[in-house]
Formats: C-alpha cells, sequence, structure tokens
C-alpha cells in the first residue's frame, strides 16, 4: 500500500491526529526515527552489536553463534528499535537478516513449541525469494516430501490458496515451502487443526533431534549461496511479537524457550528474540536464561536534562510542536510520559483531542487535563494493596507478584543506570499523596 | 448537522458537552480512528448510538455484538467485506462486558492488536464500561496500551430508570449473580421480531418445511434470551415454548439444552423456582450427553440449578451442586469471576447448613478471583464483601462486619449514586448491624435512608419497604438504647 504523503512534521490537525496513532507504522518513516543510543547507558545497541561479534560495522565469524533474548516495557520502543536494528544487520558485512513479526506469520493463540521450527525455516524462504537468491537445496524438498508422504493432502491444503499467485513451476518439495512461505499461507495452515499442522508438528516432536540436523544441513547449504552472492555473512532471525506470549500462553513460551531448548539452542544461526518482560523477573526462568541466553533488556530513559530534547523530538519530528503547543507545554508532557516514548505520544494525542475549544493549540490546562485523564486509566487499574506499595517509597524492588505487575502495567518505571530505579508513573502522582 | 429528534441524545449530549465534542472531532476524521466509551450505565450506551448516527448520517453504522462465545475479534468482523464494512461505516462494538470473560478472547485481543488497528478502514467504537476497561487494562494489556482515544460519557439522572436484578444482601439470601442492567438490546430485538415476523407471514398456516423449523428455533431462541435479559420473561417463556413444540427431530440435541435452560432462566426470573429447577434438571441432563461431565457449559447449569436449590431452601442439594461445578472449574485450572460467582454462591449455602468458617473461606477466594479480575470500586467486588459482612454478622464479629459494609457502602455511592435501591439495601444492612451493636439512633439513621430510597424505587407496598418499615417501627416501639 502506497505511503500517504506526509510533509512532517505535518501542520494539519488531523494529519497531527493520525501520526500520533500508536498504530502509525513510524518504521515506514526512517526520517522520524529518534536514536536514543547515547544516552541509553550502558544497555545501548553497541553493546548488542558487540553480543553478536559486529565490531566496527562489520561481522567476525565465531564458532559460536548469538542467542539473544531481548524484552523492554510496554511502549518503550522495543520494536521500532527492532526494525532498525534489522536494517542495520542486514548487509553485506554483516548479516542476512530475517525478520519475522511472529503475530503477522502465525496465530499465537494457537501457537505451539514446534511451530517455531516451521516459522524459522518458511521465513527464510521468504527472505531469500526477495532477494533473488535459490532456496532450492536438498534439505528443504526432504523435509517437504517426508510430510507429504505421510499425508499427501497437506498438499492440498497448503497449495489450495493463492495458486494463481504462485505460479512457479517448482518440483513438488520446493513447491510446498513457496506456498507456505506466500503472505497468510502459513497462518492460515497453524491457525486451525489442519492435517497440515498436526503432522508437521507431530513429526517434529517425535524426531526433534533429526529436524535439527536437517535444519542445520538446510542452513549451511544456503549460508554458502548468501556468502556467494554477497548478501551477508552469516543468518540472523531477529524474532518480534513472541513477547506477546503471555498469561495462559506463557507456559508455551516457557516450554519453547527454556524447558526443551533444544531447537533454539542447537540452531547453527544467531537469534535475536523479542521475549515477554514477565520472564525476566520469573524466578523459575531467570535462572535458566544466563546458562541458555544473553539478555538485553531496553530499558526506559530517564527524563533530564541530557534526554529532554531527543523526547522533544520524538513529537517534533512528527508534528509541529510550536503550532499545536504553547510555550513549555511540550517541557511537561515530556514530564508526565515518564520516559516512555508511547506514554509521551499518547499525552500529546490526548491533549490535541481536547483543544479544538482552544483552536487546536494545547496549553498547559488542556495538557494537565490530557495527563490527569490517562492518569485516571491507570489509576482505574490498581488496588488498594498496589497503592499502599506505589505510596511507600524504596518498596519497590523486591520481585514480589504484585510489584512485578506494577511494573508490567507500567505504574511503577524501570530506569536506565545501574541501580536499575524504579519509580511510580507520574501520571499517577495525584493520586498518590 | 442535522438537529436531533431524540430528546435523550439531546440530554446525554448537553450532559457530556466536552467528551461529545472530542467525540464529534474525532469522528469527522477522515483517517479511521479506534474509539474506547466508557458508559456509567448500560442505559447510557442506545441512546448515545443514536446520537452518533443521527448527528453523522453519512457514516454507516454497523453494529456487532459478541459474547462469552466469542473467540477473537477478527472471527466475526471481515474487513474484507466490503458490502457491510467500507470508510463510511461506523463499526460499533458491544457486548465486551461479556466477551472479556473469554481467556481466548483476551489474548486473541492481544495477539490480534497491530492488524486490528493497523487494517481498520472505518472507525472503529468499542462499547463499555469502567469495570470491561479494567480487565482489559489488567488482561489484555498489549491492547490496552493501544487506545488512545477514550470517553466517559455519564449517565443523565432522567435517564437512570433501569432497575438492577439479582442484587443479594442481607435482607434476603438467593441468587447473588450480579446481573448488570441489561445489554442494549432494543436494536437486536427489533431486528429479531422483525425476522420472527417476516417466518410466520412466510409460512402462513402451512405446514412448516425443515428448514423453516429450523431457522424458527434458532431466531426463536435468540429473542427469547433478548426478551429475557430486557425483563420480559412471558414473552421469553412463550417463545421458547414454541420452539421446543416443534418437531424435535430438527432441533438439535444441543440446541434443546440450550432451550431448557433459557426456560429455567426465565421461570426463575418470574419467581416460579419449581418451574426453574424442573428445567435446569432437564438441561443438565441433555448437556452431559453432549459434553461430558467436565465441561464449563455443565458448570454453568449445575450453578443456574443451584441458585434454584437455594432459592427453594434445599441447601443441600445445591451445595452438592456447587461443589461439582468448582471442581470443574478445578480441574481446568480456571480462576475466574464465574467461578467467585460459584464459591460465594457456596459460601451463602454453607451459611444457611451453620457451616460460617468453611463459608468464609470460600468468600475470601471468592473476593480474590473479583479482586483479580475487577477495579476495586467495582459492583462485583462489594457484593462479595456485602456476603461476607454477613457472615461476620453472623459469627458474632460485628465491628468487621460494620467496616465492611461501609466500604461497601462507599463503593456502591460511586457506582450507582445516592437513590439506587442497591444504596437502600446497604443502609439497610448498615442499620441492623448498628442495632445489633445497640446503636439505636444509628440504626434509625440509616434505616429511615434505606426506607426513603425503598419508597422511591419500589413503592410503599414492596416487600422490601415494607421490612425496612417494620424494622423502624420495632425500634421506634421499644425506644432507642444509645444516648445522642
Amino acid at each position: 500500500m502506497a505511503k500517504y504523503p506526509y510533509d512532517f512534521p505535518v501542520r494539519e490537525i488531523r494529519q497531527a491526529i493520525s501520526v500520533l496513532k500508536p498504530q502509525f507504522e513510524v518504521t515506514d518513516w526512517p526520517e522520524l526515527y529518534v536514536d536514543f543510543s547515547r544516552v541509553r547507558a550502558k544497555e545501548t545497541f553497541n553493546s548488542l552489536s558487540v553480543k553478536l561479534n559486529v565490531i566496527d560495522d562489520v561481522f567476525e565469524s565465531t564458532n559460536d553463534y548469538s542467542k539473544i533474548l531481548y524484552t523492554g516495557h510496554t511502549g518503550c520502543g522495543k520494536s521500532t528499535e527492532l526494525v532498525m536494528l534489522h536494517h542495520y544487520l542486514n548487509h553485506k558485512d554483516r548479516f542476512f537478516s530475517v525478520y519475522v513479526d511472529v503475530n503477522e506469520s502465525l496465530q499465537m493463540s494457537s501457537f505451539e513449541p514446534e511451530d517455531l521450527f516451521i516459522l524459522l525455516i518458511t521465513k527464510l524462504v521468504e527472505a531469500l525469494k526477495e532477494s533473488g537468491v535459490s532456496f532450492s537445496v536438498s534439505g528443504l524438498k526432504k523435509l517437504a516430501d517426508d510430510w507429504i508422504a505421510q499425508d499427501p493432502e497437506i498438499v492440498d491444503e497448503v497449495e489450495k490458496k493463492d495458486s494463481k499467485e504462485a505460479g512457479a513451476q517448482l518440483e513438488a518439495g520446493f513447491n510446498f515451502w513457496n506456498f507456505l512461505s506466500l503472505k497468510g499461507n502459513l497462518k492460515t495452515a497453524f491457525s486451525y487443526n489442519s492435517k497440515t499442522s498436526t503432522i508437521i508438528r507431530k513429526s517434529i516432536k517425535q524426531n526433534q533431534g533429526d529436524y535439527i540436523v536437517t535444519f542445520n544441513e538446510i542452513l549451511y547449504e544456503i549460508k554458502n549461496e548468501i556468502l556467494t552472492k554477497d548478501f551477508g555473512r552469516e543468518i540472523i532471525f531477529i524474532l518480534d511479537g513472541i513477547e506477546k506470549l503471555r498469561q495462559e500462553k506463557y507456559d508455551t513460551y516457557v516450554q519453547t524457550f527454556f524447558r526443551d531448548a533444544r531447537l533454539i539452542q542447537n540452531l547453527n544461526s544467531n537469534l535475536i528474540c523479542c521475549v515477554p518482560i514477565d520472564s525476566i523477573y520469573d524466578i523459575h526462568v531467570c535462572s535458566l536464561i544466563d546458562g541458555l541466553y544473553q539478555r538485553f533488556i531496553l530499558p526506559l530513559i530517564d527524563v533530564n536534562d541530557n534526554t529532554r530534547q531527543l523526547f522533544n523530538s520524538i513529537v517534533s519530528k512528527r508534528i509541529d510542536v510550536n503550532k499545536f503547543m504553547e510555550n513549555g507545554v511540550m517541557d511537561y508532557c515530556i514530564e508526565q510520559s515518564g520516559g516512555n516514548p508511547r506514554q509521551l505520544i499518547k499525552i500529546v494525542a490526548e491533549a490535541l483531542s481536547y483543544s479544538q475549544p482552544n483552536n487546536f493549540i494545547v496549553n498547559m490546562e488542556i495538557a494537565r487535563k490530557a495527563s490527569q485523564e490517562l492518569g485516571l486509566d491507570l489509576r482505574r487499574t490498581l488496588t488498594s494493596e498496589h497503592f499502599r506499595i506505589l505510596k511507600e517509597e524504596n518498596y519497590y524492588d523486591d520481585a514480589d507478584k504484585i510489584i512485578i505487575d506494577l511494573l508490567f502495567s507500567l505504574a511503577l518505571l524501570e530506569y536506565n543506570g545501574n541501580t536499575r530505579i524504579r519509580k511510580p508513573n507520574p501520571l499517577l502522582q495525584p493520586f498518590l499523596s | 448537522m442535522p438537529e436531533t429528534q431524540n430528546s435523550d441524545s439531546e440530554t446525554i449530549i448537553a450532559q457530556n458537552k466536552e467528551e461529545w465534542n472530542r467525540l464529534e472531532f474525532l469522528l469527522q476524521d477522515p483517517e479511521p480512528n479506534i474509539f474506547w466509551i466508557n458508559c456509567d450505565t448500560a442505559r447510557l450506551k442506545k441512546p448515545l448510538h443514536d446520537a452518533i448516527t443521527e448527528h453523522f448520517p453519512q457514516l454507516k453504522p454497523y453494529d456487532i455484538y459478541i459474547s462469552e462465545k466469542t473467540e477473537s475479534l477478527s472471527r466475526i468482523i471481515s474487513y474484507d467485506d466490503k458490502d457491510k464494512i467500507t470508510k463510511d461505516t461506523v463499526i460499533h462494538i458491544f457486548g465486551l462486558e461479556e466477551a472479556v470473560k473469554s481467556v481466548d478472547f483476551l489474548g486473541n485481543l492481544n495477539f490480534q492488536r497491530d492488524s486490528f488497528f493497523r487494517k481498520a478502514p472505518a472507525h472503529i467504537v468499542f462499547w463499555a464500561d469502567f469495570d470491561t476497561a479494567t480487565v482489559l487494562t489488567r488482561k489484555a494489556y498489549d491492547f490496552w496500551s493501544w487506545i488512545v482515544f477514550t470517553f466517559d460519557f455519564t449517565t443523565p439522572d432522567m435517564l437512570l430508570t433501569a432497575r438492577q436484578k439479582g442484587f443479594i444482601g442481607i435482607l434476603k439470601l438467593e441468587d447473588n449473580e450480579i446481573k448488570m442492567p441489561s445489554k442494549d438490546s432494543v436494536e437486536r430485538i427489533r431486528h429479531l421480531e422483525h425476522e420472527w415476523d417476516e417466518f410466520l407471514k412466510s409460512v402462513n398456516g402451512k405446514p412448516f418445511t425443515v428448514k423453516q423449523m429450523r431457522d424458527a428455533v434458532t431466531i426463536a431462541m435468540a429473542l427469547a434470551k433478548e426478551y429475557r435479559e430486557e425483563g420480559k420473561y412471558t414473552l421469553a417463556i412463550y417463545l421458547l415454548g414454541r420452539a421446543l413444540e416443534l418437531n424435535p427431530s430438527v432441533i438439535e440435541e444441543i440446541d434443546n439444552g440450550i432451550i431448557l435452560n433459557e426456560l429455567g432462566l426465565a421461570f426463575h426470573e418470574i419467581g416460579d423456582e419449581n418451574q426453574a429447577a424442573f428445567f435446569f434438571e432437564k438441561a443438565l441432563t441433555i448437556g452431559l450427553n453432549i459434553y461430558g461431565p467436565n465441561s464449563l457449559d455443565i458448570a454453568t447449569v449445575l450453578s443456574n440449578l443451584a441458585v434454584s436449590k437455594i432459592t427453594l431452601e434445599d441447601f443441600e442439594k445445591a451445595k452438592e451442586l456447587l461443589e461439582r461445578a468448582l471442581k470443574i472449574y478445578d480441574a481446568k485450572k480456571i480462576s475466574h469471576p464465574n467461578k467467585a460467582r460459584d464459591l460465594s454462591n457456596l459460601g451463602v449455602v454453607l451459611m444457611n447448613l451453620n457451616q460460617h468458617d468453611l463459608a468464609r473461606q470460600l468468600l475470601e477466594q471468592a473476593l480474590d478471583i473479583n479482586i483479580e479480575y475487577y477495579n476495586e470500586e467495582s459492583p462485583n467486588i462489594a457484593r462479595v464483601r456485602s456476603i461476607l459482612a454477613l457472615n461476620y454478622f453472623r459469627t458474632g464479629n460485628l465491628e468487621t462486619a460494620k467496616k465492611m459494609l461501609e466500604q461497601v457502602l462507599e463503593s456502591d455511592l460511586k457506582n450507582f449514586g445516592e437513590n439506587h435501591h442497591v444504596i437502600a439495601e446497604d443502609y439497610f444492612n448498615l442499620g441492623s448491624l448498628s442495632l445489633q451493636l445497640q446503636l439505636d439512633l444509628q440504626a434509625i439513621k440509616y434505616c429511615e435512608k434505606s426506607y426513603d430510597i425503598f419508597k422511591k424505587n419500589f413503592g410503599d407496598n414492596h416487600p422490601k419497604t415494607q421490612l425496612v418499615l417494620n424494622s423502624l417501627q420495632l425500634i421506634y416501639k421499644h425506644g432507642p438504647r444509645q444516648t445522642p
């Protein structure tokens, strides 16, 4: 779909509302990106690059493959940063980077651990097709042929969709992957109890070791092809969306990444995966993380003199702040954001929606009202026990479930720095006195 | 903008001027927006929906009703359905209060957030209340974090006529399931009645075909449910009876079970508890055949039957039924407001069987579940506290009971306002407690307030008004024991 031709920073009120919505795809507009790396203390993307063995913008091959769990608070900019990282890493001197929006590719409510295997292969095939790299490697054909031999009907299930679109005259096994990698086909095939999903999941579960060997053979062949074509020095998978496996699906996440982590751990490829922040605080999981993964937490950034201008840029790159806001109002909104980019954008969008009586110019009174409204929404989620904890300073450091809940709901915010300071969300301040 | 012809709409707009102006501005946006409208009473939704339709005739409303059975929004809204959804449509989503009881639904809200928001071809309005918003903030935070435009609309006093049903207080032990005022079913009823009329016209005395009979059953079931929820119990019973009369060979057994359960509910509402129990038992038998003993649908019917048995004062039977229902939740490791409802019902039963300590444990469990699901000030929490207070009251822990009832009153005042009959019950409960604490003057004060509100709501002859009046007369007769 063609992008709407915004002329940033926008000066028209309806456009301003549009570009401040959470669903506005900021990654479509690289000029709107605000680089916080220099103020992210030790947890910078430089350190992430080092973890991936990218030094001076060049990847140096090693015998190890990095498996990194990446997380952060809701709204702290995880996905935006991950997309930017993908664009950076996807370079001939670094990686052939396969970015996977898991949510777009699979029906998350029916996600099973085995799905990760087929997801990675399918997205790899998709990326190869996009780059014009051949995926005619014997391992892929062998995998598909094995499944098709178990029940030929799975060919019909996968290929009956969009057969015109697929077009290519490929051998049966390759065609299977070709169809599966077409937009939406993988999600459809795995969104209900289809024969395809049943057979594939069962096969992988029963013969996991064999599948890992086959997958690594496939990766080996494809890596050679990528190196020959100078598309990168290694393959990296970047998975966004796994962090949504929370609550009822949290156990599936733990199963996939910890209790039965063989697939990921033995995968001869690098991987960055965005995971639920709960797991970082979950005593049953965090003890396993260090043995299996490197971790990277994208922290919130404290609002101070060094960072205020960067926060300002998040909004001022999108809308003409001088046109829509009176002097000093933006600073107030930044303070109220608590260092959470999404919260900042929400405050400004909410304030604009209240600004009609003032000719769409947000003054301090309107900003306070917007902030109060969002604060009330947040307050509504809290119990008296939550309030008791929030009112007691220096009582936020325990890993009690109730404190973790406060962190997840953004009632408590955790910041940069060696001590990982936690503070109540500024939106709640009026209710804490 | 055309002048609205609807005085309810005008009153609502006048009372919520600022929120309405925001809504109006954002609805004029050519780019789709997502709206979350919190209504303080369900009564408000219909006229506010009408106001939007009247003020924006160019935007075609597309109303969608979801329920506890809805697994995901994408299953019921297809953005590809160009006949129903264009950029000039407003998609109104009702029934979130029920849908958020489904774990799958909540999970899918999170999972489908990006595609749901980013691909929306038209404005979408979620119609909900504060409790539902609270559930989403706790259980579907990813989804909620993308909701920017929230609106809080309040109901003008003149519209506050909806009567809440099913309240349990100290006055009388009965079904303690909380039934919020009925959903905005006027539109659905109109539509279904039209379909039913069309069906009758098409049949016009001729023998039914199999397909017609199946259609008739479907319409009758849907319409009867709406009638029951709107308090039109006789109509519901009539329609369900018609559905049952149709040739049983064309009715799916599962539908039979649903019809029988609906009949039980309708009879329960009109107070014919023997009939209610009769139909619930039949529904249970069918349900067990279809679903087996461990299904959540069975838990629901067991729970309904238990309420009937409580009303019939067959506490032993009610206990057995509720224990069976709770075992189903436990086996599935489900912690859910429906489980809380059954726990508190069982608490009530045990109190009647003089097992107060065990009852208190169950009530505390119920309270924990509701606290997990709802906001601290939710009526659902207040109701369980109210029963817990009764437990304390009966075990002689009067001060704790009083403190708890004061909490209940505070919360109910915020939710229902001064003149709601729930407040009258709270005042009466506090009056009864004050009397036990020998604070007769306080008791008089509470009971007088209670009497005024009951009288205003139900009139002088209602049993609750009479009960409070009798209590007051007794205190007056013996003279207050407390010095002013």
